[in-house]
């Protein structure tokens, strides 16, 4: 019986331990636009991906 | 960015916009990220980078004019370095933004070249007679230019107005004030235009226990000496000075708020 709990233990611990939670992967932090024009809007694209295993929620984004 | 919540294995994009307008050079902007990754608190920094090329670089970008009297002309230059292999010419001018009192402000644009083929854009204020006394005002100026790269030209125009006439200080502590006390605080009042000032009248609000002296210190400075009557109850007071002060054919009002406390 006490073999069976200790065993248990470790499993959830173990479990525990694999997970992860969500993670924000991207391909690149650092977008270089290169040169641009002034008095432009130009854009930049990050993209990413949740390479963790829980969902992922994006809370804001802001500047700065 | 599209949406919100992600599920595991899945991808999105985030787009950031930036808008060259008033940058010269390399440009780094960085975008924070707030999301539950890491318990919640984690921050990812994303940073955009950019090198905004200009043909044409004015030395700054705001023109300030202060301490503007109505009637009055100033002018400020401002150095434009032109990469247009051609030169710089200015084919309009208007005011963008919100312009207090929606009123345009006389503003007269020229380019300037001077011996060694330098170009400069001079911007003249003619401050009218009938101009507005407002404290500050600013706008956006914008010039039409004929680079290609920078067709529109934009400075920060700011406007400080001179008061006419400045008062000093503008609040009076007077705490610990002795009964019948004459000269406790001075009030300043200085003319801007020249013309001599004269006191039109010195009031307080609540309960009277000032006295005042008023002393001429030159033509432009008037000093009114705030005292406290013999008669003034004991304890903390708070109230309001008003003085009325005349320059020529114009009134001035001001509002000074003492406070503090008699003792015997």
């Amino acid at each position: 019986m006490h073999k069976k709990l200790f065993i248990l233990i470790i499993a959830i611990s173990q479990a525990m331990a694999m997970a992860k939670g969500p993670i924000m992967t991207f391909k690149t932090k650092v977008v270089d636009l290169g040169k641009v024009d002034p008095g432009k809007k130009v854009q930049a694209v990050f993209k990413f991906t949740n390479t963790g295993d829980e969902k992922l929620i994006i809370k804001s984004v802001k500047p700065g | 960015m599209e949406k919100t919540a992600y599920l595991p294995g899945e991808s999105g994009t985030i787009k950031a916009y930036f808008n060259t307008a008033h940058y010269n050079g390399s440009v780094t902007k960085t975008i924070q990220v707030y999301s539950n990754t890491n318990g919640g608190g984690n921050i990812i920094r994303l940073h955009l980078k950019a090198t905004v090329v200009t043909d044409l670089r004015p030395a700054r970008t705001s023109v300030y004019f202060r301490n503007v009297v109505p009637g009055k002309s100033y002018t400020e230059r401002i150095y434009i370095e032109n990469h247009m292999h051609k030169p710089l010419e200015i084919k309009g001018y208007h005011i963008v933004g919100n312009v207090r009192n929606s009123r345009e402000f006389p503003l007269n644009v020229k380019l300037v070249r001077n011996k060694e083929g330098k170009e400069f854009v001079e911007i003249t204020l003619k401050a009218l007679k009938s101009m507005p006394v407002l404290e500050r005002t600013s706008f956006t100026l914008s010039l039409d230019t004929n680079s290609k790269k920078m067709p529109k030209m934009t400075f920060f125009i700011i406007i400080r107005m001179q008061k006419p006439v400045e008062i000093k200080p503008i609040s009076l502590f007077m705490f610990g004030s002795h009964r019948n006390a004459t000269r406790l605080r001075r009030i300043s009042l200085t003319s801007n235009t020249g013309k001599p000032l004269k006191v039109v009248s010195v009031t307080e609000t609540g309960k009277k226990i000032f006295t005042f002296e008023t002393v001429r210190e030159d033509k432009r400075t008037i000093d009114v000496w705030v005292g406290i009557k013999d008669n003034a109850p004991l304890g903390v007071f708070r109230s309001i000075i008003k003085i009325t002060v005349k320059d020529g054919i114009t009134e001035h009002h001001f509002s000074v708020p003492a406070r503090g406390t008699v003792i015997q």
